[in-house]
């Protein structure tokens, strides 16, 4: 591979790789992914290219093992291009069928295709409402990219966006962009970006650091390994830019240990992009150098916090630091530190590469482009999806998620795990918002939407959240640490019959006390799922406790 | 102690890979030899408290050897509220131990694993790397015999 | 003079370089705020959250520690509101749950009100300060005592490698302990490795 030095380079190489791609008449994409077990898309795939092999068609029909297709409970799912013919449920020993049939005669496969009661059988993409609702400017890479391929995501638009940054733009006019965009956090408050990098930038250091946040350690939120497993270049090319102009010379990224594939694909990634030139000693002729180093999280909820994950980055426990300076100012080696999740890194090339202008058209007023959720619970089709901001949780939960798919009714949904809250069925039109949904107690979080059916008993996933907890924090201050201890313990007498109108009332002087005065956020929100379940959901409590004489 | 040797070669001496270094540590062993931290601490400057404290602080490691089958279930809320608990009730009635906990024989260990994602398959457990998903209660008594 | 800010604490005006605490402030005006784990030849810690008040800055109510707080231009503390009563108040009552009994504890109790056994007795008698895992390692360098495990399940453990070499000539943690616990868990310590070394 050569190196990209100039625009023109880069010219050059985009040509060839597009014209590489084009040059297969049909593409046959097997889903990989983590939620639908990726050992039988490998199978599956290898199985694909052997019948191809058979027929001599191995050089006209392409076979890609690819990223996260999304549609989790109806995988292993296969997609195939042009026409966008979507297989699930795929068997190795469906091979042979699919390539006779679909690819030999242009027949579709009946029995591997989608099918409801209001769409029918619906073999194209297009039709099918899971994905037809979508808007996957980040996902929509998944389907069609070998993750461990440069030049497929180069073909398909990648690392436009930054040889636009490095040759036409000045880190301030990359900045005002970003800024122009209003991008949001994704990982759970929702800061403005643009905010946080302006910080770091303006924070008096010759040494700046960036960083990806791909902890995802909230139980139920996998969407970030769909974007870093399926594509992690384009996380990697947001990276790079927030890095030019913020003025960083080095970058980290933080993710899972757990997850062998994802940090193989990285680990290609950050290599490829090497080789290209596009991490390493002035990136693209620009004076501009950038390195990136992986980290590893071992599995433990706080280490998710940005305070701590920087700790652990330095080799050492993953506390939360309870000093007011922000990180942004003061992180990792107490040096300016701006650290992203997953999900906002992979913004930043679309808005670099379409303009500020085109973003804020997506989304509502005050939450502009799209939100990656992944939905898990009582949820027929779960699996991870991405909207634009605005969309209703009805239209999540029953046009794409296609409802609770049990027989039982929707009681509410949840977001943003073991620091959100629920919103209770009544409040499903709310739109997908991070400042509405925060109202309502129940934060976007990383967004993570769990789907909780009429069955389904408030107390019980309040305990098991201040159980993971209890477990899954530092364990440092004593509001977090006794205070859940003392409130599982009386959450427990209610669970058990025993419990009096004092109890909850001491349950609630300990949440107002850890929100108060526990030393960072994990402890400051424990309390957030017990109280919009005491809010929504009061009669649950009441009709447990010991009734007053 | 040459396995640690070539760890800590493998990570260039740096005292910010320690967690990486740890986590080598309980792969190539699977557990954390107490005499490791005290050579970790020696060759990378470290206290050795800090060590010790990052040894214990993580449930993915472990002071004491695991048994020769790892059962890990999937502590996810979606595998939790779909019939995780009753999985985990199952399986420390049918082994005679709580989570955490190996079996006098040291044939399982029992653990937690943190949310896998794959959550339109859950409740999932996952022995040696082997994949389970869709679990009942009713399943694991076949499943472990399986297994030996 | 830019390095002086002024601050007022429960109303009093008070002149303070800049880099202090708040907590440093008060207790050199003689303003007493409640602490556990703060010591001052120790790094703040910020643990046992004790020594929060309120604070009003930029128009804006806050609740911070003031151990760590570092004061600024135009703050106004205040050490004593309803607010902070009712925090410290129940720290106290969560902590007496794990060390009934401590002295220092019981002090605390009957100047904010709280209940001795409102969250029963599940003793442990570490409150978890951290002052002797500190100091041992902070001013002694020794590292004979490390914080284990994590969340509900945190504790302090010696390390008896060093322990038993270390901390019979020492012994200096003993006295900081707030419920003698660090000394009862070295004889224990002891016992388990065969007895005292001597």
């Amino acid at each position: 591979m050569q190196r990209i030095s100039s625009y023109e380079d880069f010219l050059k190489l985009k040509n060839r790789v597009q014209s590489i791609m084009a040059s297969s008449e049909r593409i046959i994409s097997v889903c990989g992914g983590g939620g639908c077990s990726s050992k039988d898309g490998k199978k599956i795939a290898s199985a694909l290219k052997d019948e191809l092999g058979k027929k001599g068609l191995e050089e006209k029909i392409k076979v890609k093992l690819t990223g996260c297709h999304g549609m989790c409970s109806w995988g292993p799912s296969i997609i195939i291009y042009p026409e966008e013919i979507c297989y699930l449920k795929v068997k190795e020993k469906d091979a042979t069928e699919i390539i006779e049939e679909t690819i030999l005669r242009n027949r579709i496969v009946d029995r591997l295709v989608y099918e409801d009661e209001k769409v029918g059988k619906t073999p194209h993409l297009k039709d099918i409402p899971f994905y037809n609702r979508q808007t996957r400017l980040i996902l929509g890479y998944n389907t069609k990219i070998d993750p461990q391929s440069i030049d497929d995501y180069i073909a398909l638009g990648g690392y436009s966006a930054l040889v636009k940054a490095l040759t036409q733009m000045s880190p301030t006019d990359v900045l005002e962009e970003i800024k122009k965009s209003n991008l949001r956090g994704r990982g759970g408050g929702g800061f403005p970006a643009g905010q946080k990098w302006e910080t770091t930038r303006n924070a008096k250091s010759d040494i700046k650091y960036v960083i990806v946040n791909g902890h995802e350690g909230e139980p139920g939120a996998y969407m970030d390994r769909a974007i870093l497993g399926g594509n992690p270049h384009i996380v990697l090319e947001g990276l790079i830019i927030g890095a030019y102009a913020i003025g960083a010379r080095q970058g980290f990224i933080y993710t899972r240990h757990d997850a062998p594939d994802l940090l193989k694909n990285i680990e290609t990634a950050i290599s490829k992009a090497r080789e290209y030139g596009f991490i390493g000693k002035n990136i693209l002729g620009s004076g501009f150098d950038f390195d990136v180093e992986i980290h590893l999280d071992i599995g433990i909820f706080v280490s998710g916090e940005s305070s701590a994950l920087m700790r652990s980055i330095e080799g050492k426990i993953p506390e939360p630091r309870p000093k007011y300076i922000r990180t942004s100012v003061s992180g990792i080696y107490e040096k300016p530190s701006n650290l992203n999740n997953v999900e906002t890194w992979a913004n930043v090339p679309l808005i670099i590469e379409n303009g500020a202008e085109w973003y804020s058209k997506i989304g509502t007023e005050r939450s502009k482009g799209t939100k990656l959720i992944s939905l898990s619970g009582r949820i027929k089709n779960a699996g991870v999806i991405e909207v634009p901001f605005g969309m209703s949780l009805r239209e999540i939960v029953f046009d794409l998620g296609g409802g609770t798919g049990n027989g039982n009714d929707l009681k509410a949904v949840h977001f943003g795990s073991a620091m959100g809250g629920s919103i209770p069925k009544e409040l499903i039109d709310t739109p997908l918002d991070f400042d509405a949904c925060a109202k309502l107690g129940a934060p976007i979080g990383a967004g993570g939407l769990l789907v909780l059916d009429e069955k389904d008993d408030m107390l019980e996933l309040v305990s098991y959240f201040l159980d993971f907890l209890s477990t899954e924090s530092c364990g440092k201050c004593v509001p977090c640490r006794e205070g859940i201890r003392q409130i599982r313990k009386l959450l427990k007498k209610i669970k058990d019959g025993s419990g009096t109108y004092q109890d909850v009332e001491t349950i609630r002087e300990i949440c107002d006390v850890q929100k108060e005065a526990s030393l960072c956020a994990l402890g400051r929100t424990a309390s957030s799922p017990l109280e919009s379940a005491l809010k929504y959901f009061w009669k649950e409590f009441e009709s447990r406790l010991v009734k007053e004489k | 102690m040459d396995y640690l040797e070539s760890i800590i070669e493998k990570y260039s001496r740096r005292r910010n890979f320690l967690i990486e270094m740890l986590m080598d540590v309980q792969h190539e062993k699977g557990y954390i030899p107490r005499e490791s931290i005290f050579y970790l601490s020696k060759r990378l400057s470290v206290p050795v408290n800090e060590v010790m404290r990052i040894a214990t602080f993580y449930k993915t490691f472990s002071l004491k050897p695991k048994a020769e089958h790892v059962i890990k279930v999937c502590s996810g809320v979606s595998c939790y509220i779909r019939g995780g608990r009753e999985v985990v009730e199952k399986l420390e009635n049918l082994l005679g131990i709580k989570v955490g906990d190996s079996t006098p024989d040291m044939k399982f260990s029992l653990e937690l694993s943190s949310c896998s994602g794959r959550c339109a398959s859950g409740p999932e457990i996952e022995i040696d790397g082997e994949v389970y998903g869709n679990v009942k209660p009713d399943d694991i008594e076949g499943i472990l015999k399986k297994i030996g | 003079m830019s390095d002086v800010v002024n601050i007022t604490i429960d109303g009093k005006e008070c002149k303070a370089e800049k880099g202090m605490t708040i907590l440093q402030v008060a207790l050199r005006e003689g303003i007493d705020i409640p602490t556990l784990c703060y010591h001052k030849d120790l790094e703040p810690y910020g643990g046992c959250r004790l020594c929060t008040v309120e604070i009003e800055s930029r128009g804006r109510k806050n609740y911070v520690v003031s151990c760590l707080y570092p004061v600024e231009e135009g703050l106004v503390v205040k050490t004593r509101s309803p607010e902070v009563e009712k925090i410290r108040r129940i720290i106290v009552e969560l902590l007496l749950a794990r060390a009934p009994g401590s002295p220092e504890l019981i002090k605390l109790k009957e100047e904010y009100g709280a209940k001795e056994e409102k969250f029963g007795k599940e003793p442990i008698f570490c409150i978890l300060c951290g002052l002797c895992v500190r100091y041992c390692s902070e001013v002694k360098k020794k590292y004979a005592i490390s914080f284990v495990q994590s969340g509900v399940k945190r504790e302090i453990s010696f390390i008896p490698e060093i322990a038993l070499k270390e901390c019979d000539k020492c012994k200096e943690c003993f006295p900081l302990c707030p419920t003698s616990y660090a000394q009862a868990l070295y004889l224990l310590t002891q016992a388990l490795s065969g007895g005292p070394s001597t």
